[in-house]
């Protein structure tokens, strides 16, 4: 039995639970706040959403059918929550969603957990004026470095699919770098 | 993607974190989690032995049948307490006493009939009822099966000097 399936069985198991819900927050902590940070781009709604994700799996951890690797159940949870608290905050506040990701991308100069250059903040910009799905799948294959297998779990999309989402969405963003770097 | 472009941005999106924030994040977790965590027990509890003594009640005791509350409307109310009227008057006649007729029925108020109705079961029949109404329903039936022509009723506006002043206001 491989690692994985040896945590599954403690996750599900009442008296083995809270250690080995332990032990896998300790493992995927990191991995995740980084994919919701890519989605959400502030810390603070980061740290809102990696909970919210932790608390759903912690929750429906026993639903878990081994149907998909736990890393890529994890993975969906954690950008349906991303997905889900954008699309709140936007109706909140009455706009649209692309309108959200250029609010939050135009407010990153200003973050102070935003230390990147200028070409990174140029790249933040290029990547909000895609569409959400372009974004994932962009950010999962860029930052991430996902195989394009994990990713296709993970967004129940075929590779296909995200092949041509991906280069789609690279030649907006070349295009939109160039014509503000130049 | 263009190597220059690799190169320039490289991997690293310019995010950061708050100092310690992934060590401190599992016992903000762990804190939200508790919080969130509600007991799977209501609380409610039982008598001792309840369970245990459980029997259904229908099976020891002899079947009732449905009791329906009577709720008389105020037409019934006015018929049964015409019958009851009727019948104590009737009794009265038939058996002499000191007090007359009059002062039996003016001593017993209407609130009082209606009270006697309500706490003692009286089913009231639609005979009884046509009997007492008869006068009445003769009366209606009377006007719903008279067929009345056009010339009929214009003559009979025309008779009425009530109703002449409104005739003319329509001509």
């Amino acid at each position: 039995m491989t690692d994985e399936l040896v945590l599954i069985k403690e996750l599900q198991h009442t008296s083995t639970k809270e250690k080995a819900f332990k032990q896998l927050v300790n493992q995927y902590k990191e991995r995740l706040y980084w994919h919701i940070r890519k989605i959400v781009l502030v810390h603070d709604d980061t740290d809102d959403v990696l909970q919210n994700t932790f608390i759903k799996i912690y929750r429906n951890i026993d639903n878990f059918k081994n149907e998909s690797k736990l890393f890529s159940w994890m993975y969906r949870i954690a950008t349906n929550e991303s997905i889900t608290y954008i699309n709140k905050r936007a109706k909140e506040r009455d706009i649209s969603v692309d309108e959200y990701h250029q609010e939050a991308v135009t407010s990153l100069a200003d973050d102070h957990y935003f230390s990147g250059d200028y070409i990174q903040l140029v790249l933040q910009k290029a990547i909000a004026t895609l569409p959400q799905k372009q974004q994932i799948v962009f950010n999962m294959k860029y930052f991430e470095a996902l195989k394009y297998d994990q990713i296709s779990e993970i967004l129940d999309t075929s590779v296909g699919a995200l092949k041509a989402s991906y280069h789609h969405a690279t030649k907006k963003i070349e295009e939109f770098i160039k014509n503000h770097t130049d | 993607m263009t190597d220059n472009f690799k190169h320039k941005a490289s991997k690293n999106s310019g995010f950061t974190v708050p100092k310690g924030y992934f060590d401190s994040f599992d016992e903000e977790l762990d804190a939200k989690i508790r919080a969130h965590s509600f007991p799977k027990s209501p609380g409610f509890n039982t008598p001792e032995g309840y369970f245990k003594n459980f029997k259904i009640e229908s099976e020891t005791k002899t079947p009732k049948g449905k009791l329906i509350q009577l709720r008389l409307s105020r037409f019934k109310h006015a018929a049964a307490a015409a019958i009851v009227i009727g019948f104590i008057s009737t009794f009265y006649l038939l058996v002499p006493s000191s007090g007359s007729y009059d002062q039996l029925y003016n001593n017993i108020s209407e609130q009082e009939i209606e009270l006697w109705i309500d706490q003692n079961e009286i089913e009231i029949s639609s005979s009884d009822m046509v009997a007492i109404y008869a006068d009445d329903l003769t009366e209606a039936t009377d006007v719903l099966e008279s067929n009345f022509n056009e010339q009929t009723i214009t003559s009979y506006l025309q008779e009425s000097s009530e109703t002449k002043i409104v005739i003319d206001e329509f001509y």
